[in-house]
């Protein structure tokens, strides 16, 4: 039986075949979980927002920042659905253009831990011996640092900033990845392919290219989807408090920081911005557990 | 023997991490942009001004003997002057962790009172109405960014219901008429201590928002981790036989199978704790709790590095703390654990 996937591709998946065929298992017990489906639309429905927002809007100048004083405060209703903020900015406009940072800061941070992290956990799994201890004993010293507090301590000394935010939090995220590839190196350097790839000869920098990567991705994967929800939530705190994107940018953290003032007479203002985080991070959150017991076939539903 | 060579092992470990994060902070406090000289001296200084200052404060030495004095300094118990203020960093502390602490620790209260008892039910009625709305709250409670919670919090209770007050640790009135004495800096002992009973209800009406606020995280957590373990545990022969027996549900429940399933609940709970202490920082901001939170985050606004670092060390030297009594904790609890 020839699958889709060897029609299109041909030799490279024929090759590939089982890792395919798993990877079709997990999209087929994906489908199945309804909640997740629901989660990952909810997610691409926030992206497309913020990626189109100039198109979606009719104030997309204000969405940037551009203030409209006469208009201010004005409640949700007919032209402004979500309502005006302190500036007379159109909320949703805001919004949408806020979920650019909010959502950016998310995604980067896992992208700049995954890629410090993975190199550093497979060259400490390889290697063994004082490589290894020295860089888990950096790991160490960096996660008894409380996450939060030393991101906030960093970001602060570098000043607040979009930019610097993102390098704060990731600086205290990466280690969680070198533990995890590290340990899963480790138990694969026992195996017998590994053992026959060094007894031919083959050296350490093949070994962890060709042999150990292709087999930390999945975990590595299913680790960065569960963490992205975090992370957008810890960027929304630290913007919160004055160190992640300056106004007149939006954000949706620093939106909830303005908009705490006047939460008592206008709450719209300040909870709009603070459902969005709210419900992307719930959607992350949701969709990494399914990710997480569909890419293990031990927990997978199919049938 | 092995257990010894467990502890000690430990707690090398957590001296090589504490004299790590001396050095993190001393050299997040060097590689500041701006200069902590010109800070000291306020606006519009002279270039003598600035020199002088550089001497006072010992900027012009060599970088080894500024940490070296400065860790000196630590171990003294001094924690450097706020720039701001130039008032020493150890003073504003005594009366601002307490406040932390207080917020703290009663949240973690409420994350156990409500969270074991949600826990345990739900995993003794797995898939009941309980169970999924438990685990309805427990996703909510980790995606919950908690400053917008504590507003929505405040909105409801005080804004439409007005059941509680909106911030702070006392009433205004409260701290005019009846002002608590300061002896541990905790209200809810001071005002017992003294008596002064009107200023115990105050302080505690003030703590029931930020505290549940700063609990829902913890809540979560331990709903899902007692209901998780608690399902494993009813499933072991000794709970068959007290079920054959007939003794009580009730009994089944509290007395036998939690007292397995509470372990790692226990380091959930331990976890939660640390956690609350940085996620205090958010919650302080939003109820105006004259706490660690409010301290530092007035610090980050005024840019002033002493206070900032001070309190980075200080939560994470109790972080590392709780971390070792609970990593030896569940050496001492649980036979099972393998030591290493």
């Amino acid at each position: 039986m020839t699958t889709i996937a060897e029609r299109w591709f041909g030799d490279w998946a024929r090759r590939r075949r089982s890792r395919l065929e798993e990877y079709g298992l997990m999209v087929r017990a994906f489908r199945r979980d309804w909640l997740a489906v629901l989660s990952l639309l909810v997610i691409l429905a926030f992206v497309l927002g913020a990626l189109f927002a100039p198109h979606l809007t009719p104030y997309p100048e204000e969405g940037r920042g551009e203030p409209n004083i006469v208009n201010k405060f004005l409640p949700p209703g007919p032209g402004h659905p979500l309502g005006t903020d302190n500036l007379g900015r159109d909320l949703l406009a805001r919004v949408l253009f806020g979920g650019r940072s909010s959502l950016s800061i998310g995604f980067l941070v896992v992208v700049i831990a995954v890629t410090i992290g993975t190199p550093l956990g497979a060259i400490a799994g390889t290697f063994g011996g004082w490589v290894d201890e020295t860089i888990m004993r950096i790991t160490d010293m960096f996660l008894a640092f409380p996450p939060l507090l030393l991101a906030i301590a960093i970001a602060a000394a570098l000043g607040p900033s979009f930019t610097n935010a993102m390098v704060a939090i990731a600086f205290t995220w990466w280690p969680w990845y070198t533990r995890l590839v590290r340990a899963q190196t480790v138990s694969l350097r026992e195996r017998s392919f590994i053992e026959a790839a060094r007894g031919m000869g083959v050296g350490s920098r093949a070994i962890i290219l060709r042999h150990i990567f292709p087999n930390v991705t999945t975990p590595v994967l299913v680790q960065a989807t569960m963490d992205i929800g975090s992370a957008i939530l810890t960027g929304a705190a630290m913007s919160f408090i004055g160190l992640g994107a300056q106004p007149p940018t939006p954000d949706w953290g620093q939106m909830v920081s303005q908009g705490r003032i006047y939460f008592m007479n206008q709450p719209w203002f300040a909870t709009y911005p603070g459902l969005a985080i709210f419900l992307v991070t719930l959607a992350f959150n949701l969709l990494g557990d399914t990710v997480r017991d569909v890419a293990d076939p031990r927990t997978r539903r199919v049938a | 023997m092995r257990r010894w060579e467990y502890v000690i092992r430990r707690l090398a470990l957590a001296v090589l991490v504490l004299v790590s994060v001396s050095v993190i902070t001393f050299l997040i406090a060097r590689v500041v942009p701006s200069d902590p000289a010109a800070a000291w001296v306020g606006p519009r200084p002279t270039p003598e001004q600035i020199a002088q200052a550089r001497r006072e404060l010992g900027l012009d030495k060599p970088l080894y003997v500024q940490y070296l004095r400065y860790v000196r300094a630590l171990l003294r118990g001094d924690l450097g002057v706020s720039v701001k203020t130039h008032q020493p960093i150890l003073r504003d502390l005594k009366t601002y962790l307490p406040a932390t602490m207080e917020l703290v620790l009663f949240g973690m209260l409420m994350a156990i009172t409500i969270g074991i008892p949600l826990g345990v039910l739900s995993g003794a009625k797995r898939n009941g109405l309980l169970d999924h709305s438990s685990r309805l709250v427990a996703i909510a409670g980790v995606s919950m960014p908690t400053f917008w919670l504590g507003l929505l919090l405040q909105l409801l209770f005080f804004g439409k219901l007005g059941w509680l007050p909106l911030g702070g640790r006392v009433d205004r009135s409260i701290s005019l008429y009846n002002p608590v004495q300061q002896i541990t800096g905790f209200y809810l002992v001071d005002t017992v201590l003294t008596g002064n009973w009107v200023a115990l209800k105050d302080s505690l009406v003030h703590l029931i928002l930020p505290a549940f606020t700063l609990a829902t995280y913890a809540i979560g957590l331990t709903i899902r981790m007692t209901r998780s373990t608690m399902i494993e545990v009813l499933e072991e022969k000794y709970i068959v036989a007290a079920r054959a027996a007939g003794l009580p549900e009730r009994t089944i429940l509290f007395r036998l199978a939690l007292k397995n399933a509470i372990i790692p609940t226990l380091t959930v709970l331990g976890l939660s704790f640390v956690y609350s202490l940085t996620g205090a920082i958010l919650v302080e901001v939003i109820f105006s709790w004259p706490g660690l939170g409010t301290y530092v985050t007035n610090a980050i606004l005024n840019v002033d590095f002493p206070v900032i670092m001070a309190v980075t060390l200080v939560v994470t030297v109790f972080y590392v703390f709780i971390n070792l009594f609970l990593d030896l904790l569940q050496a001492a609890l649980d036979p099972r654990v393998t030591l290493g």
